[in-house]
């Protein structure tokens, strides 16, 4: 999993933002990347070979309705998951940075304690609970909410509640980190100049926290576009993301160069995304600095 | 009561009128779990005064301030505010404003959205926001900068900022904590009597936190010594100058020399003191024989002679003298070893280096500092030995 491609492309620019880059580390993601740009204008032949041919063919199929329709349900997929995780985290974040240090630290477990098992497992354990058989329409129907079992897995709704569950802990560590760091003494002297909690909340805590939040959806979004194993577990295949189309293209269907041109798309969004942070970001790093 | 009559004996207009009371802690104390950090606390504050809050740092000076404000709780007591009890007030809604020690100015918002931040909440009208903000800013002298960010000033201007913020609310009593802090030498004396000018102008309270004795000297009408927790001496800078209460006070506040004596009798007004340099005379205050006193004797009041002089006088050897621009500094090394510094202006002459030199002083320069044994009994008796038996349990259970 460490070495395909899709795992590749999603932990290049994380790379380049979370560490100052380090020259080994760019060399040695460099040269595969060159690698899969250059044979992403290749064409293959019948026993699916690569054939240095150049061609636009790969990218031209990106507009291909069927491919546009993916990216289309992996960007909604991807913005509601980093919706949700904000809505989740941000809460959780600020709850946990003005507790007492032995609470912050129980949170802190239960939020990590899930990612010491096998995600795939995790997962898995999902379909228990959520399945047509699972505990929760068990459950409903007990309570005579629902008369018939309802199905829930194998909808979008089920990938991005698998995505929010595999993804939470990378919004909520940067959203607390940020909310952590933030000066007591500017909430009190909001409150001191006749702000109430909502009021300081709004025009104090949260613009000095978007940094905080903006690092969040930067570690959510990405993933959430590529995490294949996640839709084909939750989503059934009925729910693609873009990392299942390029995923198929290396396992399945053998056409290197298109999973290739997928995958350059996948960077460009992604570097877009990356340039977007930074260029707000560095803004509000300013800002936050007196 | 006679030293409130005092203090405020220096703005003439105020002294005709009977001060009024706005701020009073009566019997407050804190604590952070088993640490007692301000101590059955009575203090009682007055309109228009500049009072000034000493005292070491951790001696629960901000605690103080921040209980006043409404951001921490007293663990018991009360504070009452415009003869109104606080207990269940808000920070904003007391008639108070806090100058914080690290400006909390907002990043994220120019000076003039920082300095109109109180008005908004209040939903002052925008006209009426716009003409305050103007006069604060004419007030402490940043016109023209209103659309600058709080990163873009400096330390000093970012003080006035902070002032200007929390006066544009005309509370009735302003809370600095150590407002200068953070400034240097220069800035800060320049700061000093410019805020000391805005008080006056204004005319509310300032209750002002502040390490530094020479500050407050300077700018108070009256200073609370605080010390672990107590207010050991409230009074006007003068008489806490002059009259310190305690040893910590006379030692804190300016330079002094304490020498450590023992009471032997009291005849005729002069109590006789054994002292390990040499016998000393004092004011008679009614010591009970061999009890133990402090004499403080500022550097400026003692002289020297190199012959004893009639009624007392120590002897020792000059060590060092040095040359402090105005003054010149003597040290002198008693026979018990202990050095006592005497300032003399520079165009008086020095003793020679190395001389053996009698020191003396007026009776009525030295201050007896002392704790009468009836106190130390009650003292004693008052000890919170409750906390001190759970703090010895919470250290045990802690070990198992
Ligand atoms: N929030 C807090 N929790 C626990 N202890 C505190 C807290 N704030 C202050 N203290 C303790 O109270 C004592 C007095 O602190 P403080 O009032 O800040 O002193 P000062 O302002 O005079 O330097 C110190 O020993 C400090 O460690
Ligand atoms: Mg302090």
């Amino acid at each position: 999993m460490f070495n395909s491609p899709a795992f590749r492309k999603k932990t290049v620019p994380l790379f380049a933002m979370i560490s100052p880059v380090t020259a080994w580390l760019v060399l040695l993601i460099a040269a595969p990347l060159v690698y899969i740009l250059i044979i992403s204008f290749c064409t293959t032949n019948e026993s699916h070979n690569i054939v240095f041919h150049f061609t636009l063919r790969n990218y031209a199929r990106l507009f291909d309705p069927t491919i546009l329709g993916i990216y289309t349900n992996s960007l909604i997929v991807a913005v509601l998951t980093t919706v949700v995780c904000i809505l989740i985290a941000y809460p959780f974040g600020y709850i946990m940075a003005s507790t007492s240090p032995f609470k912050k630290t129980l949170m802190m477990i239960f939020l990590m304690l899930p990612f010491w098992t096998n995600s795939l497992i995790r997962l898995y354990s999902w379909r228990v609970l959520l399945g047509k058989n699972g505990y929760i329409n068990d459950f409903l129907i007990y309570i005579g909410l629902i008369d018939a079992p309802i199905e829930m897995m194998f909808t979008r709704g089920a990938v991005i509640l698998g995505m929010v569950y595999t993804l939470l802990p990378f919004m909520v560590l940067p959203v607390y980190t940020v909310i952590d760091k933030l000066d007591n003494s500017l909430i009190e002297a909001s409150k001191d100049l006749g702000a109430g909690f909502w009021q300081t909340f709004r025009n104090i805590t949260l613009p000095l926290t978007v940094p905080g939040i903006f690092a969040g959806s930067i570690m959510v979004f990405i993933p959430a576009l590529g995490y294949f194993f996640v839709s084909d577990l939750m989503g059934g295949g009925n729910n693609q993301i873009i990392g299942n189309v390029i995923s198929r293209q290396f396992k399945e269907a053998y056409n290197w160069p298109f999973g290739a041109a997928l995958s350059i798309m996948l960077i460009v969004i992604t570097l877009i995304c990356v340039k977007l942070y930074t260029r707000s970001g560095g803004k509000l790093d300013e800002l936050g600095t007196v | 009561m006679e030293k409130e009559t005092e203090s405020i004996k220096e703005p003439p207009s105020i002294a005709e009128e009977k001060p009024n009371p706005i701020v009073e802690i009566i019997g407050v104390d804190k604590f952070y779990d088993s640490n007692h950090v301000v101590k059955n606390l009575n203090m009682t504050i007055y309109e228009k005064e500049f009072l000034s809050i000493l005292g070491p740092s951790g001696c629960g000076k901000t605690t103080l301030l921040r209980m006043i404000a409404g951001f921490e709780h007293q663990t018991s007591g009360t504070i009452t505010i415009e003869g109104e009890n606080v207990e269940n007030k808000e920070p904003f809604e007391r008639n108070i404003n806090t100058v914080f020690q690290s400006y909390a100015l907002f990043p994220h918002m120019n000076i003039y959205d920082n300095i109109a931040y109180g008005l908004r909440m209040k939903k002052v009208p925008k006209n009426e926001i716009k003409s305050r903000v103007d006069k604060a800013l004419v007030m402490v002298r940043l016109e023209g900068f209103e659309q600058r960010y709080p990163s873009q000033l400096s330390g000093g201007q970012k003080q006035r900022v902070a002032i200007a913020r929390a006066i544009i609310n005309n509370p009735r009593v302003l809370l600095l904590d150590e407002p200068l802090g953070a400034l240097d030498m220069k800035l800060r004396k320049q700061m000093q009597i410019e805020l000391k000018s805005l008080q006056r102008k204004l005319g509310i309270t300032f209750i002002y936190v502040t390490h530094d004795q020479e500050e407050a000297l300077t700018m108070s009408d009256r200073i609370a010594v605080m010390n672990a927790g107590n207010v050991d001496q409230l009074g006007t800078p003068e008489e806490i100058y002059a009259r310190p209460a305690t040893k910590f006070i006379a030692d804190f506040i300016g330079e002094t020399n304490l020498f450590e004596a023992v009471a032997e009798e009291e005849r005729g007004g002069t109590a006789y003191l054994y002292c390990e340099a040499g016998d000393l005379l004092g004011k008679s205050e009614g010591f009970d024989p061999n009890e133990i006193v402090y004499v403080s004797v500022r550097p400026e009041k003692i002289r020297c002679s190199s012959q004893a002089v009639e009624g007392f006088s120590l002897g020792g050897v000059v060590r060092e003298n040095i040359y402090l621009g105005n003054i010149i500094k003597t040290i002198i090394m008693l026979t018990n070893g202990q050095a006592v510094r005497i300032n003399t202006p520079v165009d008086l002459p020095v003793p020679a280096l190395g001389s053996i030199q009698y020191i003396y002083w007026d009776i009525k320069d030295s201050v007896m500092i002392y704790t009468p044994s009836n106190d130390i009994i009650k003292q004693i008796e008052n000890a919170d030995f409750a906390a001190f038996a759970g703090e010895i349990k919470t250290k045990e259970a802690g070990n198992v």
